[in-house]
Formats: C-alpha cells, structure tokens, sequence
C-alpha cells in the first residue's frame, strides 16, 4: 500500500513536467487554436430545434412574444457560432470552465445549464447569450493577470444568466416599442441597473469559491486599460534585433504619447456605467462580505500563464489577421523577451514587416498606419517611427529584419520564402537603386572614417598652398571614398548602409533581378494591340477551374430598413436549395458551419480556418504581391485535399421598401486560394422578393464563371 | 407634318434611353424573349373628319361618335350596324438582348379593322340631291390588318435585364388588305359579285410607315415565364389624313368607271382612324431563354 503511494508520487512527480513540456513544446511550434474532441451540442442542434427548446423554458416573456424572443436570441448565439471564432475542448476553454467549475461548486443546477466557450477575438470581453451560453474573448485572456480576475468576470456573466437580464431587456424594449434588431451588442444591451446587479451578485459566487476581494479593483482596471496592449514595455534599440543596424534616433519622438484613459469618463451613451462608478458601488459590496480569503489561484499558476500565453500568441495572429502590423509587431516584441527564438514569433515578425512594406508599396499605408496622435504609450513610438520611413526606407528594413530572422532559422523554408518575397519587393520601390546600397554598415562606416580622419590629421594638416577651398572639398571627398562608402553619412542614409551583407550576395541580387525582369515583362501588357487585348479579356471571362469551397453566404433581408429575421432565413433557406441545381456539385465543397447533426470538429476546424483565411484576405491591402497565408501549415494541408480551390464568397441584401417594392441584390468574389487572386462576379439585381427565381438567378450568377 | 411634334419628341426619348447604362450579365443568362399579347385600344377618332366643324359644307361632319360606326350584312342579308369602340390586336414577337440589356427585335401585329362608317352617309340624304340619291346602304370593308416593326430598346438598368421594365421604340409598316370573304352587299339585295366593284384593285395593300413607342412591365411567373403588361403608343408617319375627296358612291360608281371605294378615299380614311388610335394596352405571355 505504502509502495503504492510512492508509485503515483513519482507518476506524479514524473508527469507534471512532462505536461510542462508539452506545453512548453506546443508554444514553440505555436499553430492557432483549434477545437478538440466531441462537438458540443449547441452545435450539432438544428436551429428550429433550438428555438423550440427555449420557447419552452422561457417563463419571464409573454407567450405571444416567446417565439420571437426565441428566434431572435439564437439567431443571434447561431451567427456567432458560425463565426469560425468560437473554440472548444482547446486549453483556453478547458481552463474557463475549471475556474466556472470552482465558482459553480455549489451550483450544481446552474452548472449543468451553463456553457463556457473561448472566443478568438482582440476585444476584450465577455458575453452571455440566453441558452446558458458564455463567451470569453482572448483578447480578455490575454490582459487580465491571474485566475481570480477572470473568476470573477465569469461571475458577473453568471449573474446576466441568472437574473434573466436579457429577458429583462427584451420585455423593457417590447413596452418602449423599441425595434427588435439582432445585432449582438443589442442584444446584451442591458441597462447599466444590470451591469451594477451583475458587478454586485458576482461577488456571492466569487466570495464562496474563495477568491481574493485584493483582484476585484484590478478587474476594473483591466477592462479600463484594454485599449492599450497586454504589456507595457519601454522600445528601445533591441526592437530591431540586429545590433549592427543603426537607426537614427531622430526617427523616433522624444517621448511616447501619455496614456490618457481616466475612470469617469462620460458613461450617458454607454450600456456600461463608468469604471469609477463601478469601483465605487463595488467598493460598497465588498464590505458587506467579511473572512475574504486570500486566494488568487486554485488552479496550478503555470497553468494560467499557458494559457495567458496561447491567448497572447493568438492576439499576435489577430492583430496580422487584421492588418494591425504595428500592434503585432510590439507583442512580438514584449513577448520575445520571454519566447527568444520562438518559430512562430519570428515567422509573425517577417510577415508583419512583409506586409508593411508590401501594403506600402501598394500605397497603402494608411491602413496599418493611422492615427498615430491618437496612440499611447510606448507602441506610439513605433507608430511614429515607422509614419517617418519612406517606401524605400520601409522596404529596405523588411528585407533587413526577414533577412536576420531567416539566419536565426535556417532551415525553415516559410521563412526564406518571406524573406525572398521582401526583397522581390525592393524592386517595386519606385526610383530605387540598388547599387547605392553600401557595402559595410553604417557603424562600421563611421568608424572607418574616424580612423580614416586620425590617419589624415597630420596629411591634412599640410595644406596644399593655393588650393581654393573646393578644391580642398573634393580632394576630402576623393578620400572619403576610400572608406569603401560613398554615402554621406547623415541619419536620412541610414537605410543605404542597412543591407550591408547581403548586398554582395548573389542569391540576393538574382532574386532583385529576376523581379525587375518580371516587372518589366508585366509592363509589357499595356502596348498590346486591340486583337490581343480583346484576346486577354476573353482569357479572363474564361471559366474558371478547380474545386470550390463554399462558405455559409452573407445574407440579409431587410423590411423599410429594418432587420427581417423571418425573410433573412427564408432567404438562407432557398438558396441552400439553389445552390445544387446550378453549382458543378462534384466540384462543390461546403465548408460553411452548419449546425446540423453531421457537425465534425475536424469540418468545424477547416471551416474556422477557412474564415480566418478570409479575415485577411478582407483586411490584406498588399494590391498585386502574392499572398502570404498566416496559418501557412495548416492552409497547405488543406489546400492539398483539393484541386487548386477557390474560396466563393456570397453575399446578398435582399430589400422591401413598399408591398411593391422589391429588390434583391448580390454578388460573389472567388479567391483562388494557392495565388490569393481574387475575381468578382457581376453585380447582380433584380426587383424580385425573396423567391426561386429571384434567389436561384443569384446561385446561376455566381456559379456561371465555373 | 401635323405629327412632326410627336416624332421629335419620341426621337428625343429614344436617345435618353439609349444612353443609359446596363450591367454586364443577363438573368439567368437570358437573352432570347418570345412573346405573345393581346393588345387592345379605344378608338379615339374625333367628329371632325377634316378637323373642322362646318354646318355649311360639301361633307359637314356631324354625329358625334360616328368615327366608329360601320356597318355590314349579316347571314340573313340584313344590314346591321356596328360601333367598334375597341380594337383588339394580337401581337407576336421576337426580342434578343445584348450588351447585357439592349433589345433589338422584330414584331407582327394583326387585327381586324372595319372601316368606319362615311360621315357623308348619314346626313341630309334627300331624294332631291342627286348626290346621294339612295341610302347609304353599302358595307363598309373590313380589313386585315399586319404590322411589321423593328424594334429597339433596352431594359432599365438599375437591375438585371430581362427585368421589369422594358422600354422599346418600333419602326415599321402598318399593311391593311381587304378581307375578301366578306359578305360585301350594295344593299340587301344587292350583293357585290366582282370585288373590282366594291374597292379599286382591291388585292393591292395599303401600307403605312408607323413609329411606336412601347413599355412593357414584367411580372415574372416562373424565371423563364413573364406576364406582361403594357402600354403601346403608335404614330402613324403620314400625312394625309382628309379623307374628303373621291367619297364612295360618287359618279364614277354610278357610271361604272369606278369602284364603291376609291383607292384615294380609303387610303385617307385608313390614315386618319390609324393615326388617332395612338394607345393601345397590351397584355400577355413572354417566354426568356
């Protein structure tokens, strides 16, 4: 018996740095989040099983109002489910509903109605959905500091369920006849009454579990400070890694913009109170618990830094996702300093810096660079130093900060595919030159000419008698030249001395050629005659081939404007009947979330990829360069299963304005995945309501181009 | 050209119309429109055959109304008047779209037409003026009538053509023949035996230049098959309209030297009822592929 106990010790002892490991490992080769195991059941039931099911059991509403109150809420909880955001049985979640467990231990009713999902979202928040369903963004992860504050977050959630504050705020809106519109944050519009409820209620379930009263403030502060990144670090050189790049100081402001946010900002439009009046009626709750303990964690803390750190790894993806370079590119760098060397880290940084310069190349900065008196704290500093790089200065730092990332991992091809693909885009950079790149780095440089200049002191000295002072100059430059460098070394030259190394690289300079080449080739097109242009065209209009995946189409009915949950899904509902009769169907691959009961976690994920695939094509400014594919491994293995596929994209608005006035309208785009080139189809409009014909021209529309 | 006004005005809708902008498909890639369609119109003729109002003229035109009376034997050789206040018109056509919502087409028309009634026949016939010195006893022909027009025209292009509402202008000839199986009669006992008697060269046609204007609503049954509803606005492109001269039953007839209808007399008759049944409200079937 005794010998037993050593056994599972030593298990034990033996286990938990294995499981350490792993996550230790699982961080290094970091790939998205993805679901696990057995779909959940909110998934697999059908819509109209669902609404069936919550007319049931909802008490608080009229019996006249349940069934639109039913629709409505999944409607709602059924979009975001089919957002491609949602995770389950993945890390994140499992540690949210540990910690829901804790809360709920002596909730075992409210346990079992209760779900918990982790949403793949910057946004810090969290939401409550009618069903009993709860979602915690990652954004919300990624920020908050230990267990005890998301408890206590969860809890306020709770108390929404459980004190029925949606049905609360369907009745209020339904007697103000309010329209009811399905937009999420409508739906959680809870008067600040509910939030204060909530903030207060939450503390009976957090107090019961243990936790420490000490987080509650910091709660508070967290969401006050959400704006900002999930860290606050000082920028300094080793920003950009390579101690051999000089970059002038004069690029960066003297001092990061102030971080402004203050607690009693003006609440009278928000459906929040305030975080001072928040604090403040907190303040009074606490006081009425006595023997708070002192717990910030139950759960093992290396177990909450793992997943505060998937979340944090996610937030880096979601910033490249959309587009947000300049955010990724700070997180990388507060998270390097604890991941040094980490594949996925790096690989994001090249992208970022890949994409900046691509995006303003494309002439696009505007997208990634904005509102910089805006920003605050010291990510400010980047925004401001990197609004003062030109195209050409941008350009050359990508191929810089890909080209070391590339050194520190060798061996991987995505990433000396991204570096190629920076320096292809040095030959778009208008007016550039690549033979006035210097040859030695610009510290080296002046460190040459300083040597150069004692050597010369004594030469110097010796003037020649009746040199003119011009003379002198060029007699000075004439040496300087010597110093291997022709550049004036003035900090607006820094970025001539950046490409040092690689400048007398010959892979380097076939890579530049070889895009000059094609350029060059491309331009060639506009001199077509008329008989070939009229050639190209119809090579365009030519069908397209390749498999297709489609996704869940973008649909809306509207009545005089207004949201027509009825008509929207009668919409849905005929084009999943159109779509056969028109699509080539052994072409056809749905990739749309159905929540249907053949859901597979496997669909689910590929579906999920295939959405955040389009969140960056959507949010990609980067005009004519190839695309790069942020979750590059998983992509090419889905890519493979098919026959170069094209991702189609439907969307549709279908209006009334008047019992004769009807429109519908739609158009498709197809983005062929392996290139990222993206075709539209026509625009397509008919008065027509929402009928086969009407809908079926739309389907016969987009699938005409296959 | 009393119809000058209107031409330039149907010419200056056209090129609006032309110029406007269509998207680049098709419904259901349609671009082949059959129709079929009953049109019908009011005869608007006014009293005045010449225009004016005379008490002391050769032909005073009185009655009011009388622009559509005609009148024919029935089986039983009886006389028996008609007021055709309707004309009923079958059309068919043709219509092939391109550039996305041009239409360029081709239409048949048919209808019967009975000639209307002389103005001249029923006033002041006494048995003292040697002018009409019966009854106007005699039928008014009947004729077939065909069209022929191009059309032109295009789609509105706010949505995808076929769509709603159509718009086409049609150059054509109007062809009125003589309905030869008539039970044509001088009076009721008198029947016309050679047709050379009743019209001159009655085999021959009369044709007409005619410029139409059309819009068409579409209301779609099933995504190849339309109802249609329309208004047709037509123009006759001639002039003379005063069918005042060479009346029937003149001295030519009496002598033999002429038909009952003169050539002349109905070639202005036809022109001046034709001209003024400009509006005609059309109904029918459209079939798109």
């Amino acid at each position: 018996m005794k010998s037993q106990y050593i056994r599972s010790f030593f298990v034990a002892l033996f286990l938990f740095p294995l499981i350490l490991n792993a996550q230790e490992s699982s961080l290094t080769q970091f790939k998205t989040s993805k679901s696990i195991g057995k779909a959940p059941v909110i998934f697999t039931t059908s819509f109209d099983d669902k609404v069936a099911a919550k007319i049931e059991s909802t008490n608080n509403i009229k019996d006249d109002d349940k069934e639109e109150y039913a629709r409505y809420t999944n409607y709602a909880l059924n979009s975001l489910l089919q957002s491609g955001l949602v995770l389950y049985g993945d890390p994140m979640t499992v540690f949210v509903e540990k910690v829901a467990a804790k809360l709920l231990a002596n909730e075992p009713n409210l346990e079992k109605e209760l779900q918990f999902y982790v949403i793949k979202s910057n946004i810090t928040n969290a939401l409550c959905t009618d069903p009993g369903v709860i979602f915690i963004t990652t954004g919300l992860i990624s920020q908050i500091e230990n267990e005890a504050q998301l408890a206590y977050i969860i809890a306020h959630e709770i108390v929404h369920y459980q004190e029925k504050h949606l049905e609360e705020s369907f009745n209020k809106s339904k007697e103000t006849n309010l329209e009811i519109t399905t937009s999420y944050e409508d739906l959680v519009l809870l008067s600040k009454d509910h939030e204060f409820e909530a903030d207060a209620n939450a503390l009976k379930l957090y107090h019961a579990a243990g936790y420490s009263d000490k987080e509650i403030n910091t709660v508070f502060d967290v969401l006050m400070y959400s704006y900002l990144t999930f860290d606050e670090v000082k920028i300094d050189n080793s920003f950009f890694g390579n101690p051999e790049v000089y970059i002038p100081e004069s690029y960066f402001p003297e001092k990061a913009n102030p971080i402004l946010a203050f607690e009693e900002y003006d609440d009278s439009k928000s459906t929040h109170p305030n975080i001072r009046r928040r604090k403040d009626a907190i303040a009074n709750e606490i006081e009425k618990y006595s023997d708070w303990e002192n717990n910030s964690h139950f759960i093992e803390t290396e177990e909450f830094s793992y997943v505060q750190n998937i979340a944090r790894f996610e937030s880096v993806r979601e910033n490249l996702l959309r587009s947000d370079y300049i955010k990724s590119l700070y997180e990388i760098y507060i998270l390097e300093k604890e991941f040094p060397k980490n594949e996925f880290l790096q690989t994001s940084k090249a992208l970022a810096w890949l994409f900046m310069s691509q995006t303003n190349l494309s002439g696009k900065k505007r997208s990634f660079i904005k509102k910089i008196d805006e920003k605050e704290g010291s990510i400010s500093m980047v925004y401001s130093f990197l609004s003062k790089l030109s195209s050409e200065e941008m350009a050359l730092m990508a191929v810089r900060q890909t080209h070391d990332i590339h050194k520190e991992f060798p061996s991987s091809k995505r990433i000396k595919e991204i570096r190629d693909e920076a320096i292809s885009a040095l030959a778009h950079v208008r007016r550039f030159d690549i033979n006035k790149l210097e040859k030695i780095s610009y510290l080296d440089a002046i460190k040459l000419r300083e040597e150069y200049l004692t050597d010369t002191v004594q030469t110097d000295t010796l003037a020649i008698e009746g040199e003119s002072k011009y003379d002198k100059i060029k007699r000075i430059r004439a040496k300087q030249s010597s110093t291997k460098s022709t550049t004036e070394l003035i900090d607006e030259n820094f970025s001539a001395f950046l490409l040092y190394d690689l400048v007398g690289n010959r892979e380097f300079n076939e890579i530049y050629e070889k895009e000059i080449e094609k350029i060059k080739n491309e331009k060639g097109y506009t001199s077509l005659s008329k008989k070939e242009r009229k050639q190209l065209k119809k090579e365009r209009n030519k069908k397209l081939e390749g498999d297709i995946i489609l996704i869940t189409p973008q649909l809306e009915a509207n009545y005089k404007g207004n949201f027509d949950l009825d008509k929207t899904l009668l919409f849905y509902d005929i084009m999943v009947k159109e779509i056969p009769k028109y699509a080539p169907t052994e072409r056809v691959y749905d990739n749309s979330i159905a929540l249907a009961e053949d859901f597979t976690t496997e669909k689910y994920n590929e579906a999920c990829l295939i959405n955040s695939y389009l969140v960056q094509k959507i949010n990609l400014n980067n005009g004519e360069f190839k695309d790069q594919i942020i979750d590059y491994e998983d992509m090419q293995g889905l890519i493979k299963k098919f026959n170069n596929p094209y991702l189609v994209l439907i969307s549709g608005e279908a209006n009334k304005s008047s019992i004769f006035r009807n429109s519908l309208s739609g158009k498709a785009q197809y983005i062929e995945i392996s290139t990222g080139n993206v075709l539209k189809s026509n625009y397509y409009s008919v008065n027509l309501k929402i009928r086969k014909a009407s809908v079926g021209g739309l389907v016969f529309e987009v699938f005409s181009k296959f | 050209m009393k119809n000058l006004h209107l031409i330039i005005f149907a010419c200056l809708l056209f090129c609006f119309s032309q110029s406007t902008y269509g998207q680049s498909t098709n419904f259901f890639n349609q671009k082949n429109i059959f129709s079929v369609r009953a049109s019908f119109n009011p005869r608007l003729i006014p009293i005045g055959q010449n225009g004016n109002y005379t008490d002391d003229g050769m032909y005073a035109n009185e009655g009011v109304g009388r622009g559509t009376y005609y009148q024919y034997y029935d089986q039983n050789n009886k006389l028996v008047g008609g007021d055709q206040k309707f004309n009923l018109m079958l059309n068919a056509s043709y219509k092939r779209i391109y550039n996305s919502d041009k239409v360029i087409g081709v239409e048949f028309n048919y209808q019967k037409h009975n000639l209307t009634i002389n103005e001249t026949a029923n006033i002041g016939f006494t048995e003292d003026d040697y002018d009409i010195s019966k009854p106007f006893l005699i039928s008014t022909p009947v004729f077939n009538t065909y069209d022929i027009q191009i059309l032109l025209g295009s789609f509105s292009d706010a949505v995808l053509a076929p769509n709603q509402h159509l718009f086409t202008y049609g150059l054509g000839v109007r062809m009125f023949s003589l309905d030869q199986d008539q039970n044509y009669r001088i009076d009721s006992e008198t029947p016309i035996t050679d047709l050379d008697d009743f019209l001159d060269d009655y085999e021959k046609v009369f044709i007409y230049t005619r410029f139409s204007m059309n819009y068409t609503y579409r209301m779609l049954i099933t995504k190849n098959l339309s109802l249609d509803l329309g208004l047709n606005f037509n123009i006759g492109l001639y002039q003379d309209m005063d069918a005042v001269d060479n009346l029937p039953m003149e001295y030519g007839y009496f002598t033999g030297e002429s038909a009952a209808y003169s050539r002349n007399f109905v070639r202005n008759k036809l022109g001046h009822e034709t001209f003024f049944n400009m509006l005609y409200f059309r109904t029918g079937l459209s079939f798109a592929i």
